[in-house]
């Protein structure tokens, strides 16, 4: 088990860090196929059958379905190489990593008396992956770079539902398996249309809604 | 029985909605059926006014509202009822002008809507359910304020929804604070509860304000001669006539729960006499038509607003009949206000539509051209100018002489606040008479000063009138059949101050007879002169003699000449603004005249400049880059985080 969420952290950085999109997903696929069997071990170690079902959803959402789409979506716009990021390649995993490893350091505590799940490594991955979604969305200009972050996150929290409170409501359930594959098809639509307008990814250009 | 009325008027929304494609089927739909179901609710709210009554709504959707009806609601159901039967029969004829501006389906939706969320205020149970209605109230009116789509319509319905949120924000915070002391969120469970002097009165200067502003009181007043004239008048009649009566219920109604000391009846006095005084000054100096009657509404809810100060002033002192009185006197005005104010909303639109103007100066000898609108016009004139037989002058005869009863009193202040509102509605009543003489004079009266207006005008549609014949009806009706409103409205009252009795003879004025009295006058002269064979010559008809000159209609009185006088005497209050202007040399001289309210000026000004100032700074932070959004984000998990930490981890 420690295996596996140690494994997801790496991945998260290798999405973080990646300069081809096509190697960056392919390490989100990675992940997700971690967080999966990391479901099923669970599911297998404390005997809670919800988390099969969560694995199997995932499967085909995290695995299958958003790294189809957002493939698709790269194909599409026939892009290779991301963007220079805020601060730079280097530094901004940098900072990402460290800011990321800290806070989820401080907190991982705290949500250890909530979870039902009490094992420090994985509340502490994923809080890190979490963490390291945010400051994707943070240091990365690229459009595609901020849905894979965003998708991170995803896994994060849906990490952190899982070892805290697998019990919980099945319409619960259902949104946070789900929500993540709508978002991914709307944030795809309004890249291309964004590529197709400007003729770039990079949002850092976009500033049109300055107040 | 209620669920009845109200699923009514929904279906009757949704399905005006539906017919989208088809607005002259929505406008039967939407304004026929609407005042037949009004005409039923009235019965039904007269009926049962003395019940306390109410539906739950089913099922358990995070908590199922419950609308009751107490004899205070039920009055006010019966007065939102009554004026829409009458504006709905105006409105089948009067919306055909609003065809090229709006599609007549959503006019009709909103319309139903908009009677429906007042109902549905009025019945409301608990502090939820009554702030989410009011601001469905305020919602809907401002969108029925739009149809109008003039220039100015945009800043006026941003500023009418600015003056009504900071009022909805007054009265959340009030009763927000009367459920926190009382610990319970329904008005039902609100009896008994301790609650501390200081916090007492800070809850009813919160309601007062948040009311108040909603009511139209001064100095909250600014919206309204903004909002009025910009709505369509229909909308206007319900808005001026209904709406602003709200307030007066959820002044009344909430105040009623908290221990009252007389100086709040004579604070609301003193506000009431001022908005009386100042409405009608600004009425009076208006050289818009739908202005005056915006202006004179102010007046209006400052009248009833003395009312209610008597009231709430009896019953700080314990007096039941005083209390009796007072309310007595502002439920009647309130009534009465509605009904004529409603006839005249509706005038004035019937003159618009037929004139297409707006100006008092442009207008002239209308009567002879709508003599129906002329007629019914009049009604409305003489009943808001209070003079006998109609219904304004029984209530405020009511309002006058529960003033004097409460200047007996003992306390000093109490003493000079009531001869001193009494001064100031006598000199209300006399402007009110010069301002409305200005109104119907230089509009039905005269000879025409534009022939191009004057031509044009004529009854566009026969249920205008109609509308407006069923309003001037209730205004004879509640003038001459007093007694009965007055035994109606007591039994209302009796509800709300439990331990007042009958203890004065309220029947000695039998309007009947005054209006026999009047009639009688009226014709004795005529009497005379056929007894004597007096001045039986006929009246020779010819151009009035205009001193050697040819008469021509420039040279009758205008708007600005016939309050010339008053102008002088009170420019010390208001200020006028003298605009001269002139094209080119040889050119006409344009003046121009503006009185500008400059209690905008004084009161909502400085936070407009200031809440401008803060976006501007604000806006520094929106700087367009999504990264920048994302940390703000972060910053905030991280704050709260950090106060989650000391604040709820010990």
């Amino acid at each position: 088990m420690e295996v596996l969420t140690i494994l997801m952290m790496i991945s998260s950085v290798l999405v973080f860090g990646f300069r081809s999109y096509k190697l960056s997903i392919l390490s989100y696929v990675f992940q997700a196929f971690c967080l999966v069997s990391l479901f099923f071990l669970l599911a297998n170690l404390h005997g809670a059958k919800e988390l099969f079902s969560w694995a199997i959803i995932a499967f085909f959402m995290k695995v299958c379905l958003v790294p189809a789409i957002i493939f698709y979506l790269v194909k599409k716009l026939n892009l290779i190489h991301e963007n220079e990021p805020t601060g730079g390649f280097l530094v901004s995993i940098v900072i990402a990593f460290g800011f990321s490893i800290a806070t989820a350091m401080v907190i991982a505590p705290i949500f250890g008396e909530f979870s039902l799940i009490k094992n420090e490594t994985a509340l502490v991955a994923s809080i890190f992956i979490f963490m390291m979604g945010i400051f994707g969305f943070i240091l990365r200009n690229s459009f595609i770079k901020q849905i894979l972050a965003y998708c991170l996150f995803e896994n994060g929290i849906h990490l952190s539902l899982a070892l805290s409170a697998y019990n919980s409501h099945s319409l619960v359930e259902l949104g946070i398996l789900t929500d993540a594959i709508f978002a991914v098809i709307i944030m795809s639509v309004l890249a291309y249309h964004y590529h197709k307008t400007f003729g770039h990814v990079d949002i850092s250009k976009a500033s049109n809604l300055k107040g | 029985m209620l669920e009845m009325i109200y699923s009514a008027f929904l279906i009757l929304g949704v399905v005006s909605l539906a017919l989208y494609k088809c607005p002259k089927t929505a406008l039967w739909v939407g304004f026929g059926l609407p005042s037949l179901v009004s005409l039923y609710s009235v019965v039904i709210f007269i009926t049962n006014i003395n019940l306390t009554y109410g539906f739950k709504l089913a099922g358990n959707f995070i908590f199922s509202p419950e609308f009751i009806l107490t004899p205070l609601s039920g009055f006010f159901s019966f007065l939102v009822v009554f004026i829409s039967f009458g504006v709905g029969i105006y409105t089948i004829g009067y919306a055909k002008s609003l065809k090229n501006r709006a599609n007549l389906a959503v006019f009709a939706s909103l319309f139903n809507f908009f009677i429906l969320s007042m109902l549905l205020v009025l019945s409301s149970s608990n502090v939820f359910s009554f702030i989410v209605l009011w601001e469905v109230m305020t919602l809907v009116s401002a969108l029925l304020l739009k149809f109008n789509d003039e220039e100015t319509s945009n800043k006026t319905v941003m500023i009418y929804l600015g003056v009504a949120q900071i009022g909805a924000f007054c009265i959340m915070i009030a009763l927000l604070l009367i459920s926190g002391v009382a610990g319970s969120m329904e008005f039902a469970q609100w009896q008994g509860f301790e609650i501390s002097s200081g916090l007492s009165i800070c809850v009813l200067t919160l309601l007062l304000v948040g009311f108040g502003s909603k009511a139209g009181m001064f100095p909250f007043h600014v919206w309204s001669p903004l909002a009025y004239p910009l709505a369509p008048s229909n909308v206007a009649a319900l808005m001026s006539g209904v709406m602003s009566k709200m307030a007066i219920f959820g002044l009344i109604k909430f105040s009623l729960f908290l221990p009252i000391n007389p100086g709040f009846g004579l604070s609301i006095m003193v506000l009431g006499a001022l908005s009386a005084l100042i409405g009608i000054s600004y009425a009076l100096v208006q050289k818009e038509y739908s202005k005056l009657i915006a202006y004179s509404s102010v007046e209006n809810i400052g009248i009833i607003l003395l009312g209610v100060g008597t009231g709430f002033y009896g019953i700080g002192l314990g007096e039941g009949t005083l209390a009796l009185l007072g309310f007595v006197g502002a439920l009647f005005h309130a009534l009465n206000h509605a009904t004529f104010k409603s006839l005249l909303f509706l005038g004035a639109g019937n003159i618009y539509n037929a004139t297409q103007t707006k100006e008092i100066d442009k207008l002239g000898g209308l009567a002879r051209k709508m003599p129906i609108t002329a007629i019914l016009f009049l009604i409305g004139v003489v009943s808001i100018s209070a003079l006998p037989p109609l219904n304004g002058f029984v209530s405020e005869w009511f309002i006058y002489r529960s003033m004097i009863l409460g200047g007996l009193s003992e306390s000093l202040l109490g003493r000079a606040v009531f001869a001193l509102s009494i001064v100031a509605l006598a000199l209300t009543g006399a402007i009110v008479v010069f301002a409305f003489i200005k109104l119907y004079a230089l509009i039905f009266a005269g000879v025409c000063k534009d022939e191009k207006i004057y031509n044009g005008a004529y009854e566009k549609s026969l249920f205008m009138p109609l509308g407006m014949f069923v309003l001037a009806f209730s205004c004879l009706y509640f003038g001459l059949g007093a007694n009965n409103i007055i035994m109606f409205l007591g039994s209302v009252v009796m509800d709300l101050i439990p331990n007042a009795t009958y203890s004065i003879n309220i029947d000695v004025l039998s309007m009947p007879i005054i209006a026999l009295l009047l009639c009688f006058l009226l014709i004795l002269p005529f009497l005379l002169f056929g007894i004597f064979k007096a001045n039986m010559s006929k009246a020779r008809l010819s151009e009035p003699w205009a001193c050697g000159f040819k008469f021509n209609s420039r040279m009758q009185t205008n708007s600005n000449a016939f309050v010339g006088d008053f102008k002088r005497i009170i420019s010390k209050i208001i200020k006028f603004k003298e605009i001269k202007s002139q094209d080119s040399y040889f050119a006409k001289m344009n003046y121009e005249s503006r009185s500008d309210d400059f209690w905008w000026n004084l009161l909502y000004a400085p936070v407009v400049r200031l809440n401008l100032y803060l976006g501007d700074k604000i806006g520094y932070m929106q700087n367009g880059k999504s990264s920048f959004y994302v940390i703000y984000i972060l910053i905030y998990l991280y704050a709260m985080m950090i106060a989650g930490f000391y604040f709820l981890g010990e």
